[in-house]
């Protein structure tokens, strides 16, 4: 067997650092999730699994904290005009000026008022307006690149789980191989590759976030596959004569899915604290792009005079990256059987 | 003893295809840069065809890149990371100045982690489901949620600017300058070293052996010390010595935020300066230290964990 | 219940010859365990005692608190979530509950020593098994890590283990169920204890492993004329060995007796249905009779009789009136059940013989 194919609290506590090593390097959050994602053990689906989970879930006031984050940040997201409706600066992000509107003449950037919630940044631009259109490039990352990564992940590990073999081989070399290979320094590398001649835009990056961000969710699954694999019900599906493709899509499949689910959950926060991280390296999006990362790399220098070009980024960030982790925190509580 | 050897054996041939591998990986990304790399070689002056052949002839550019990939492996393999036009020095020069930066922050990253992770992890489990175990959750939850960079910026604008007790930035100061750093770069595995403990300790504490050991009449400093914690550190040394590996090739983002030049913010200065040989020289270190630390890494998990040597 | 809490085997008439010196009292022992679903009353006024050199096997089905008896009787249930009251425990006389936790732990290992169902999940993987037996020299009485060792080696021998010199650095996954077991063994009776609790000491085992295991544990009994507690839910083996008999169920005591009273003439419906269940006691092959329905929630106990809802005997006052132990005529052992002598007089006369 590989080594990728060992089992016991180690393959957890690797998982959990492969995961961070995924999406983070020393940056983004969500090297808990193997511990979180990949440390419980497949059971059999009872009828109400997912169901149990959610009267499980509904209880618990951790779970509405996150969905309202995960709520506020999404509609962010798609209607940012419903956030800087009441506000009484522009609500345009790029109609900027560094002239004072009543006198004319030029000045610095503005601190936050009552008229410039957020201050102006450097350009003269009104920062409220930003922050929130910032929201939309770290939802659409977080999320698309979180299906594709998933999709990815699911047909490797499946197969990888499922068939085993020399599919599984290699499939689990390659796994290795990007393990070896540092996301960021990946991310860096390709990201130039990609378009270096066009710029880059948020397709881009949840490209390149999707393609190395696989591996984690693969081996999780490939062990959760391996896992439902043994169980009698398979067993006995198998004794009754149902095909490969049944038994793994009527059986395997449902009974596999949950730690991959759990990862996800939590992944979407890791992703979109990796997009922060590579757009603040100058490798992910680049403007005239809305980003929050973006943000805080051009304002780096004013750290001493003016830290709420940070703070106000920042805090949006992370309240995004919260949601997510508390609600894959949640879910996976409910889903693991031992809390039951 | 030849258990111990064939299983030595064992994971350095595993290692070999991932080596390949990901060298390569690395090798191709880093040389399809964009820029002309003969143009770097000349220096960026314009330059004649005759001379621009001559350079192509030097550097083997002609050749098929796996060929290139092999030549620059034996090289590699001899301690010849390649060199550096740019700067005019050999890369394996620059990895001999900026690797020991980074050894400095984080093996001081990973003291932290040792000690601040691991006593509140065994604090936690040890009063699992009290106030403690609550504090403890929530700020690893805080301290995952919060990007590494802004939590850089954060420190910096109040134990650097404010209260003025670090340097703000660099490597002027000695040892005191990583202090900063090093806490920032440790928080994320902190956290998770201490959630790690928490549920492996909290687990191991429900093992038999543990009743075992209560029932042999063992002080209880010896039963969660040398029974359950000892169980329970297998998987945390284990994910600590990776997280070492990975901070040796770089700890990019932290590095960039403090400016202290060590692997990580050097590759990330050469992608901007399109200095190829050293994006791919050190990221080819980072993968061979991150490879080796984690065979040693493996080597040390089969000391702690008998079961695995007999497999 | 609480007024049979003095009631202890040794006012059983019938009560076996080679009474020694009496070890053990329990008096009236209940555990509670606090728990998100409830109160799980796993251990309900159980008392008895046990004598030196005597044989006291706990039966009953999984989950009926053996298990939590014993836990409570070594001061290791886990708390929290439990709670363990009792009136009395008391060790040669001392109740251990008046002891400091210190002097508590001299008792433990040292006078009261345990040994577990599964010797594999018991043992600690990452510690050689004759560190692990070595350990109690070592903490106990402060021995060197050579001698610890010459210890361990001698024990290794006395319970069997071959090459018992060869195997003291082995690792317990090293070994076979049978000679875990044994390490097991080993290190409780290390430090000469009076009293072994062995916790389903072979059900783990294979089945040819088993009677080498309670051949073992009954000669180094007689040896060191150890009172021992066997807990199991096999029959069988109690038939051999035991020479008093306490049957559980849901947590309380539903029957006690000596061990041949109980072979000839049980008197509880539950007993009665357990021994029918066993075809090896009986013979050949016999079809095993399981009792009907399932045991009842400990944390929503039935009010009356708890075995009421299983019962083929059960009359209007088993469900509201809780059974206590008492003697009726006729049998030398304490049954609690308000019908017990229609259980006797429905059977016909030798029902179940000895197991041997
Ligand atoms: N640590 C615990 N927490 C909660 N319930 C427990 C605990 N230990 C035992 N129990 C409960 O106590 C009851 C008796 O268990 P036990 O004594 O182990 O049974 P057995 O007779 O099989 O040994 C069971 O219902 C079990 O669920
Ligand atoms: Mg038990």
């Amino acid at each position: 067997m590989s080594d990728s194919g060992r089992e016991g609290p180690e393959s957890s506590a690797e998982e959990a650092y492969r995961e961070e090593h995924r999406f983070v390097d020393e940056a983004v959050g969500s090297k808990m999730t193997a511990v979180l994602a990949g440390d419980f053990e497949v059971v059999e689906k009872e009828a109400g699994l997912f169901s149990d989970a959610w009267k499980q879930v509904r209880r618990r006031k951790l779970f509405w904290f996150s969905a309202v984050l995960i709520g506020i940040f999404t509609l962010m997201a798609i209607a940012p005009a419903l956030f800087t409706l009441p506000s009484p600066a522009t609500h345009d992000p790029r109609e900027c000026s560094l002239r004072n509107p009543e006198t004319g003449e030029f000045q610095d950037l503005l601190q936050p008022s009552s008229e410039h919630w957020f201050g102006t940044d450097i350009q003269g631009c009104d920062y409220y307006a930003r922050v929130v259109h910032g929201a939309r490039v770290s939802i659409i990352i977080g999320i698309g690149g979180t299906l594709l990564l998933s999709f990815i992940g699911l047909i490797a590990g499946g197969t990888s789980g499922f068939y085993g073999g020399w599919t599984d081989n290699v499939i689990s070399r390659i796994v290795d191989v990007l393990y070896a290979f540092p996301f960021i320094i990946a991310a860096i590398l390709f990201l130039n590759l990609v378009a270096a001649e066009t710029g880059r835009n948020a397709w881009h990056v949840l490209l390149v976030i999707g393609v190395f961000g696989w591996p984690t969710l693969s081996r999780i699954f490939r062990g959760a596959v391996l896992q439902a694999k043994e169980k009698e019900y398979v067993e006995a599906a198998r004794a009754l004569g149902a095909s490969n493709n049944r038994i793994l899509f009527r059986h395997v499949f449902p009974n596999a899915i949950a730690p991959a689910l759990v990862f996800a959950m939590i992944g979407v926060g890791g992703i979109i604290g990796a997009e922060a991280a590579l757009s603040f390296l100058g490798v992910g999006l680049q403007l005239p792009a809305i980003s929050w990362g973006l943000m805080i790399a051009n304002s780096q220098d004013r750290i001493a005079t003016d830290p709420f070009l940070i703070f106000f980024p920042g805090l949006f960030l992370s309240l995004t990256v919260l949601g997510f982790l508390l609600l894959g925190d949640v879910v996976r509580d409910a889903l693991d059987p031992r809390n039951r | 003893m030849p258990d111990v050897v064939r299983y030595t054996a064992r994971r350095l041939l595993l290692m070999i295809p991932t080596f390949i591998g990901a060298t390569f990986l690395v090798f191709f990304a880093g040389f399809a840069l964009p820029g002309d790399p003969i143009a770097a070689l000349g220096g960026e002056r314009s330059m004649s065809e005759s001379t621009r052949q001559q350079l192509i002839e030097r550097y083997h550019l002609d050749e098929p890149v796996w060929q290139q990939y092999f030549r620059y492996m034996g090289d590699v393999l001899q301690g010849d990371l390649g060199v550096s036009i740019l700067r005019r020095r050999e890369v394996s020069d620059i990895f001999k100045e900026v690797f020991p930066r980074t050894v400095k922050l984080a093996g001081l990253a990973i003291a932290i982690e040792i000690v601040m992770g691991l006593s509140a992890g065994v604090l936690a489990a040890l009063k699992k489901d009290k106030f403690l175990d609550q504090l403890v959750l929530v700020s690893t939850t805080f301290a995952v949620a919060i990007p590494v960079f802004v939590l850089g910026f954060a420190a910096q604008n109040i134990f650097a600017i404010r209260l003025d007790i670090f340097p703000i930035g660099g490597i002027q100061d000695g040892a005191w300058s990583y202090v900063l750093p090093a806490f920032v770069l440790a928080t994320l595995s902190l956290a998770y070293v201490a959630r790690l403990t928490r549920t492996t300790l909290s687990e191991s504490l429900n093992e038999d052996y543990v009743q075992t050991a209560k029932a042999k009449g063992l002080p209880q400093s010896r039963v969660v010390g040398r029974h359950a914690l000892r169980n329970a550190l297998i998987p945390v040394v284990t994910f600590i010595g990776l997280d070492l590996a990975g901070l040796l090739g770089g700890a990019i983002i932290t590095e960039t935020v403090f400016n202290i030049p060590g692997v990580g913010r050097t590759i990330v200065q050469a992608i901007g300066t399109r200095d190829h040989a050293i994006v791919v020289g050190l990221s080819i270190a980072a993968v061979i230290v991150y490879l080796v630390i984690s065979l040693v890494i493996d080597l040390f998990y089969a000391v702690l964990d008998p079961r695995i040597r007999y497999e | 219940m609480e007024e049979v809490g003095s009631v202890t085997v040794a006012d059983i008439p019938s009560h076996q010859q080679k009474v020694g010196e009496v070890l053990l009292e329990v008096e009236d022992l209940s555990v509670d365990f606090k728990t998100d679903a409830g109160v799980v009353k796993a251990v309900q006024s159980v008392s008895f005692t046990l004598h030196a050199g005597e044989t006291l096997a706990i039966i009953g089905e999984s989950g009926s608190g053996k298990s939590v008896t014993a836990q409570a009787i070594m001061g290791i249930v886990p708390s929290p979530p439990g709670v363990v009251n009792a009136h009395a425990i008391r060790f040669r006389g001392q109740n251990l509950a008046d002891l400091t936790e210190k002097d508590r732990r001299k008792v433990r290992g040292q006078e009261i020593a345990m040994i577990f169902q599964d010797p594999l999940t018991s043992l600690n993987p990452v510690y050689s098994v004759g560190k692990q037996i070595g350990e109690m020299f070592r903490v106990h009485r402060g021995a060197s890590r050579k001698e610890a060792t010459e210890a361990a080696i001698e024990l290794m021998e006395q319970v069997r283990i071959p090459e018992a010199r060869l195997r003291v650095g082995d690792y317990p996954h090293q070994f076979s169920g049978g000679m875990r077991q044994r390490v097991m063994i080993a290190m409780a009776l290390s430090l000469d204890p009076a009293v072994l609790i062995a916790d389903e000491p072979t059900t783990a085992l294979d089945v040819t492993v088993q009677a080498q295991i309670m051949e073992l544990l009954g000669s180094l009994q007689e040896e060191h004329n150890m009172g021992l507690i066997l807990i199991t839910h096999d029959l069988g083996v109690v038939a051999s060995v035991a020479d008093t008999v306490q049957l559980m169920y849901a947590g309380g005591v539903v029957e006690k007796a000596g061990a041949d009273d109980f072979y000839e003439a049980h008197a509880h419906p539950y007993a009665e249905g357990l021994m029918r269940s066993i075809p090896t006691l009986i013979g050949e092959d016999e079809r095993l009779i399981p009792i009907e329905g399932a045991p009842p929630s400990l944390i929503r106990l039935p009010p009356g009789c708890p075995f009421n809802p299983r019962c083929p005997y059960v009359t209007d006052r088993c469900r509201t009136e809780k059974p206590l132990l008492r003697s009726i005529a006729g049998y030398a052992g304490l049954v609690a059940c308000h019908n017990a002598e229609d259980v006797r007089s429905a059977k016909v006369g030798g029902g179940g013989g000895s197991g041997e």
